[in-house]
């Protein structure tokens, strides 16, 4: 009756404790401190805390207070379970309520230790959204120790111990993100800013795998961009078509997704695995958002420990972690975009600005030239001249108009990020120019692949029309008799913007692997004629159309060119 | 034949230009800049009949400058603006404010210079043409002017 009295007299204001909250980054001395206030408290012989390790579903004794403890009693493990002889505290991790024992020797759940024990009290470890954490276990050499006061002390230090622990999970989760937050504004290289996500995440979220997929805009696709274990091989190779798997669905509804395993799941299409689905214990995948669509999807997955362990989930504060760092990423990689488009233009802008002076000064000389050259093949008609001299007169005009188709070129380079906006009709410059090409080159297939909705976008039409001929001419001049140039228009629909797809492909040699860099840039050709301006101004045109365009074709194969513009309803079309 | 003047900074074109004309028994002047012009283009007396000026000389609307000098000094004067390189919406905008024509110098594969030569014939005739409307006009004019006064 005594130690009771002593019990209701000592607050936890008075403690100890209360001194150890400034130093409570040291979680450690913080749960022992804990721990022995306990023992005080409720009088008790000796005591433990034991934390849940939610890997094997098991609870590891990891502090020990009170007399008599030794090396093998230390760090014991127990199954989480109702089933007897499990210890007391793993029946607490199990049930999540406290746990009066006045008489061990007559408790199913006892697990033996120390000889003198006679009574326990045991009380969980409570966190966020009501998950079992750990066990306070108290102990007694004397029956029926621990009573309803005892109950509602070692709960108070039990909630303290909970938040202790929330608290430090917070803090190292909080200062992570604030590091990977400096670093994504600092590193200047996309793929090890994605690694580095990839890494903090698992590192964090105490997942076994993270994979990144980004949307690939060209071919409408989920491509692997950046993941830690088994996939890493498949980085670049492994994709999803929206809506296709776990990690399509996110994309598509823009949602996350948190499962206790995938076997089972509808979603689940298992085409590219970290792990074994049996061994999978807990999958969760959040979009990646970006300032106006989803830009791809995080995943991370826990593996089982063992193939009966329970499943390891995924917290909802694990969620809304995951969700975060997946926003930073968003915003980076709007960011970089927005920068690397900013550079292209403005690249493009110097270019254009002293490819103009140029022509205007190169353009004036020819002129002149052509008319000196004029005045001379007059002056010289009057006498007789050799053949040779006629034919040399005839090289100096022809090289003098050629100067000028140069000029024109880069007039036309320069002019096609100049635009001039309207709801265009897609279909119908595709479907016109294809039966133009088409009668023109009889000795080559045309195939026409369109939607039965016209796709329209807002344009230049006669930027886009120049655009497409020059692919489709590009293509024309690669190819032999009997050749094939097919010719696919779609629609397609991405979170939230609509997209029209135009892939132009044909059976010629395909551009080599180590071209495919250049065949954008200005200035470059492997075509005798011209200044190879061709790609880069077609690239220009669809930049300036806010679009995109890539080569995916393979050497041998043949050229595969996609275009990607953003789309507007045909209704738009009326207006303006 | 007409009297011309041939604007241009360039001297070999403008050189060209002149041989070019001549040969086709016109009159030719020629400025090397849009000031020389407008100044010659003020104490011409008579007026030119037709005006060929570069669009890009001291600054991108030289030509224009001398357009507007030339109407000021003629109204029926031709303008024919000549760009070297893509200002074609210079020239339209000449065109808008009474510009005869206007020629591009660098066109592949066509002999700007017999273009040249087409376009001042047509701009000569249209010249004419106006000429004649005005007098034609002003006698119209005179007798009216005669008939009015009894009814006053």
């Amino acid at each position: 009756m005594i130690a009771r009295s002593e019990v209701q007299e000592k607050s936890i204001e008075d403690s100890r404790l209360y001194q150890l909250w400034s130093a409570i980054a040291d979680t450690k001395a913080l749960l022992k401190a804990i721990l022995e206030e306990s023992l005080e408290a409720v009088n008790a012989t000796r005591g433990t805390i034991s934390l849940v390790d939610y890997r094997t579903g098991e609870l590891v004794t990891e502090f020990a207070a009170g007399v008599g403890w030794s090396e093998e009693k230390f760090g014991l493990r127990f199954k989480i379970t109702h089933e007897p002889g499990n210890s007391i505290s793993s029946y607490v991790a199990y049930s999540g309520m406290p746990y009066v024992c006045p008489d061990v020797t007559k408790d199913p759940y006892y697990y033996p230790l120390f000889p003198d024990t006679r009574s326990e009290l045991a009380v969980p470890l409570i966190g966020r959204g009501g998950r079992v954490l750990g066990v306070l276990n108290v102990e007694s050499e004397k029956v029926n120790a621990f009573g309803k006061n005892e109950v509602k002390v070692l709960s108070a230090l039990a909630s303290i111990a909970a938040f202790a622990l929330s608290l430090a999970t917070h803090q190292t989760r909080e200062k992570a993100l604030i590091e990977l937050g400096k670093e994504l504004a600092a590193t200047p290289d996309i793929d090890a800013l994605l690694e580095k996500v990839t890494e903090v995440a698992s590192r964090l979220l105490d997942a076994d795998d993270c994979s990144l997929f980004l949307l690939d805009k060209s071919i409408n696709r989920l491509v692997l961009r950046a993941s830690r274990g088994l996939l890493r091989s498949m980085v670049g190779k492994a994709t999803y078509r929206l809506g296709e798997g776990l990690t399509g669905w996110v994309a598509l509804n823009n949602k996350p997704a948190r499962l206790n395993g995938v076997v089972g799941d509808p979603r689940w299409k298992g085409l590219y695995l970290e792990l074994k689905p049996e061994e999978i214990s807990a999958f969760m995948a959040v979009p990646v958002r970006g300032r106006k669509e989803v830009m791809g999807v995080l995943r991370v997955l826990r593996k089982k420990a063992h193939l009966s362990a329970p499943h390891y989930l995924f917290s909802e504060e694990d969620e809304e972690l995951l969700f975060t760092l997946a926003n930073q990423l968003g915003a980076a990689l709007d960011r970089e975009e927005l920068q690397r488009r900013l550079f292209t233009m403005q690249h493009i802008a110097t270019i254009g600005e002293l490819a103009a002076r140029t022509a205007h000064m190169i353009g004036n000389k020819v002129f002149a030239m052509k008319g000196a050259l004029k005045e001379l093949g007059l002056q010289l008609s009057n006498l007789p001249l050799l053949e040779s001299t006629q034919r040399l007169l005839g090289s100096i005009e022809r090289a003098l108009y050629e100067v000028e188709t140069l000029l024109q070129d880069l007039r036309d380079f320069v002019k096609a990020t100049q635009l001039n906006l309207q709801p265009v009709c897609l279909s119908e410059v595709v479907r016109e120019l294809v039966q133009d090409y088409a009668q023109e080159f009889p000795h080559i297939s045309f195939e026409l692949q369109m939607d039965e909705q016209p796709v329209w976008v807002k344009g230049d039409v006669e930027k886009l029309r120049n655009a497409i001929s020059e692919l489709i001419e590009n293509s024309v001049h690669f190819l032999k008799e009997g050749g094939k140039i097919s010719i696919r228009l779609a629609k397609s629909t991405w979170v939230g913007q609509k997209h029209a797809r135009l892939i132009i492909r044909d059976t010629g040699p395909g551009i080599p692997e180590k071209l495919k860099e250049q065949i954008f840039q200005p200035f470059f050709t492997t075509r005798a004629k011209g200044m190879g301006l061709g790609l880069a101004i077609v690239k220009g045109i669809i930049d300036a159309h806010g679009g995109t365009i890539e080569e995916r074709g393979r050497e041998g194969e043949g050229a595969l060119f996609i275009i990607t513009l953003p789309a507007i309803e045909p209704t738009q079309g009326g207006e303006n | 034949m007409g009297r011309i003047l041939v604007v241009d900074d360039e001297e070999l074109a403008r050189e060209a230009i002149k041989l070019r004309l001549e040969r086709d028994g016109h009159q030719v002047d020629t400025a090397a800049s849009e000031a020389e012009a407008i100044e010659k283009i003020r104490n011409s007396n008579p007026p030119y009949d037709v005006v060929i000026t570069d669009m890009v000389m001291e600054s991108e609307n030289s030509g224009l400058e001398v357009l507007k000098a030339s109407l000021l000094r003629d109204v029926l004067t031709e303008v024919i603006i000549l760009t070297a390189y893509g200002s074609v919406a210079n020239a339209v905008e000449c065109l808008k404010r009474g510009a005869y024509d206007y020629l591009e110098k660098n066109i592949p594969g066509v002999d700007v210079y017999d273009l040249l030569a087409l376009k001042v014939e047509r701009a000569m005739e249209h010249r004419a043409e106006s000429l004649g409307l005005l007098k034609r006009l002003q006698s119209y004019q005179q007798p009216v002017a005669a008939q009015e006064e009894p009814l006053d």
